[in-house]
């Protein structure tokens, strides 16, 4: 009788458990109704007192990628509280931002405050950014503030950085060389890498085997600026060719080191982490990339007197861009708090190293002072659409991994082959997405 | 009838459970996966767009994709190669050698490594420059080895890494079955004078065959399946040389966001384990 009773009461306990599994989808559904009425009660509230100051409360969540800055963005987070209190802002550090990003949104998770990650582009900002238009800056205050527009024309999304490509350089390793003066054309650039190598010192580091950092050396938007074009990798949209001659000079200065023996001994297995140790300590001389990365090797230790940059080689201009482009969340339950710590974004920068995108908030990174001191000028890209990153996705290529292949074709032929191949599935592909 | 209802209640109180369980975390996902497979999700908007058969058509219509298994088979013959060395081991620890219990530690440890730590050491064993293999070649006067390079046989460098992770879980199979073996069997044969040799050929390999078949299944399985290896070591390059079936779904999904063409892929592969699951069955049919 006990042990029948028992076995009733564990069955039971069991289905409970399962049953109340199940609801919990049920349960999740007026949740979410809760917190619409909840955000049209706000929106109503905000309308009603928009002329009121101070009136901001509620709680935020901004998520950043900058997981060495977590102290830092805690401490920048409070002084925004400080100034507003009633207000919760937090920063979420997320390590693995663009795997993360995404899957949050489609769990209908978003956090209030995030900045773009593939697959969203212009065509897709309104289906997961409030239009910002009201914010209090124009194109006058930020940079690349047009940039920002959907397909639809309204804006969604501002950046908070800028940043100018340029090589970066040890100086103290061109001193060792007997290098003077920085190379201005290729050909000096060749020359340079010639008596680097002949010191012992790895002419240019590339940290291959992470992939991304050889960016700047294949990117659409970089090379074609860098040459003086400001279409950018729109200009790709236009054309049969993803690959044209202008893409192909650039790539195949990497090609020219490769085979000289001029990047490092084997590129395979050639880490961003060494890499960085490498130029910080002058064993490795130069790196094409951006104004965000100098302060890099100087948190490594690198003396900042050591450490340089000078306009790519033959650049006819040197390319300016926007750094993460942030917009708050449509879901977002508290859109009056979430403008207002973007607005403080744009207007406070959030780490010391950072070249803001503000007009107003003066720059003084030597390193950029030092790229723009002789005397080529920085172009932005103008305000592109979907189309490139769109054709780009359809036909399955990855500029940066490709660009590793391309390098490491032995034979010129076969490298030609890979090209004309890509091309090929460029112009096939493009056919569809052009009226 | 009172037992009856008694035991029912047992039997759906402790299998409801379990097959919740199942259903939630293996059957519900599977169907998800097929049900992705007709959509082009891009791994973030809330609704599906269903466009038929098309993703099939496009994995079919391209081959670099099934070329993949080319390098598939370079982690199947290491898979083989791994059958062998396992069962060679469990041989030898189930005789009667001092610190046999030790050694089996030891050969068992790299299996209960998580596979990321792993892939993070081979990393480090197959860096050109820092490499302490090479480091050993060089102050012997051999030149350094460039372990993943343009060739095929990175392919085999990374499959290694499946083999020294998992031949102490194979030998621990082969163990548990050769001890199933009575040792009278054995003695029998000894004293009938057979060698070492023809007791592993009489004894030992047709008392173990049904064990030798589910591992080798597994293996293989995991060959087919493998991908933790080029995506975290090469990320399936140069010019996708190391790229596996798998690896190349996970790309579709994560560089170029699309997830229902890589669900399509889950599929595909699904189906090809399912027939080399009913050819192992076959054969093993045509046995008894």
């Amino acid at each position: 009788m006990n042990q029948r009773h028992l076995s009733i009461i564990l069955a039971g306990t069991m289905l409970a458990g399962v049953i109340t599994g199940c609801g919990s989808t049920e349960s999740a559904a007026p949740a979410e109704s809760q917190a619409t009425a909840q955000i049209t009660e706000t929106e109503a509230a905000t309308a009603d007192t928009a002329e009121t100051v101070g009136a901001l409360s509620g709680t935020i969540t901004v998520a950043s990628n900058r997981t060495d800055l977590e102290e830092r963005l805690a401490q920048y987070a409070q002084a925004f509280m400080d100034e507003n209190p009633g207000t919760t802002v937090e920063f979420e550090t997320i390590k693995e931002y663009d795997d993360v990003i995404p899957t949050r949104i489609a769990g209908g998770e978003a956090p209030d405050l995030f900045y773009v990650v593939d697959p969203i582009n212009q065509d897709t900002y309104k289906d997961y950014f409030l239009p910002i238009d009201d914010l209090e800056f124009t194109a006058d205050d930020i940079l690349f503030y047009e940039n920002g527009r959907g397909t639809d024309g309204n804006l969604y999304v501002l950046p908070l950085t800028v940043s100018y490509c340029g090589m970066v350089y040890n100086k103290a390793a061109f001193a060792k060389a007997g290098v003077t003066d920085i190379p201005k054309t290729v050909d000096e650039f060749m020359d340079v890498c010639d008596k680097l190598d002949k010191a012992g010192i790895t002419p240019v580091g590339t940290a291959f085997k992470d992939i991304w950092p050889i960016y700047a050396w294949c990117g659409w938007g970089e090379v074609t600026l860098t040459a003086g074009d400001n279409r950018g990798e729109n200009k790709y949209a236009q054309q049969d060719e993803i690959y044209d001659d202008v893409m192909l000079s650039s790539m195949n200065i990497v090609r020219e080191l490769y085979k000289k023996g001029y990047l490092e001994d084997d590129i395979m297995s050639a880490n961003w982490d060494q890499f960085k140790l490498d130029l910080a300590q002058g064993k490795t001389a130069m790196h094409y990339s951006e104004t965000w990365l100098p302060a890099q090797f100087v948190e490594l230790g690198a003396d900042p007197k050591d450490i340089g940059m000078f306009p790519f080689p033959g650049a006819k201009n040197i390319k300016a861009g926007a750094g993460k482009q942030w917009g708050i969340s449509k879901d977002t339950e508290n859109p009056e708090l979430a403008k207002a710590f973007l607005t403080y974004m744009l207007k406070n920068p959030v780490a010391d190293t950072d070249i803001p995108s503000n007009k107003n908030i003066e720059v003084n990174d030597p390193f950029v002072a030092e790229l723009l001191s002789y005397g080529i000028e920085p172009l932005e890209p103008i305000v592109g659409d979907a189309t490139f990153s769109n054709i780009k996705n359809d036909i399955e290529l990855d500029g940066q991994k490709f660009f590793l292949t391309y390098v490491m074709e032995e034979s010129d032929e076969k490298a030609a082959a890979l090209i004309a191949e890509w091309n090929d599935k460029w112009a096939a592909a493009r056919a569809n997405y052009i009226n | 009838m009172k037992s009856r209802t008694k035991d029912k209640i047992y039997i759906v109180g402790f299998l409801l459970i379990p097959m919740v369980l199942l259903a939630l975390f293996s059957y519900y996902p599977l169907m998800k996966l097929i049900q992705l497979s007709f959509t082009d999700w891009n791994g973030m908007s809330r609704d599906l767009k269903y466009i038929g058969i098309r993703n099939y058509q496009d994995i079919f219509s391209q081959k670099e994709l099934f070329q993949t298994f080319g390098n598939n088979m370079a982690y199947v013959i290491t898979a083989l190669i791994q059958q062998i060395a396992g069962l060679f081991l469990a041989i030898l620890l189930n005789s009667n050698i001092k610190m046999k219990t030790t050694f089996r530690a030891i050969l068992f440890m790299p299996y209960i490594i998580n596979g990321v730590a792993v892939a993070f050491m081979f990393n480090y064993m197959y860096d050109y420059s820092n490499s302490p293999i090479n480091y050993i070649l060089g102050s012997l006067g051999i030149e350094a080895v460039h372990f993943i390079s343009n060739s095929y046989m990175t392919n085999f460098a990374l499959s290694f890494i499946s083999f020294w992770k998992y031949v102490g879980w194979t030998m621990v199979i082969y163990i548990a079955a050769l001890q199933s073996i009575p040792g009278d069997v054995y003695e029998a044969a000894r004293i009938d004078g057979a060698g070492f040799f023809q007791t592993i050929r009489y004894i030992t390999l047709p008392n173990i065959k049904k064990m030798l078949e589910v591992s080798l299944l597994l293996s293989l399985n995991g060959a087919l399946q493998v991908y933790f290896e080029p995506f975290l070591i090469t990320k399936g390059g140069p010019n996708g040389r190391t790229a596996t079936f798998i690896s190349k779904s996970l790309e579709l999904a994560y560089s170029y966001s699309k997830y229902g063409k890589a669900a399509t892929m889950g599929v595909i592969l699904l189906f090809m384990i399912l027939v080399l699951v009913a050819v192992q069955n076959l054969f093993l049919k045509g046995d008894e």
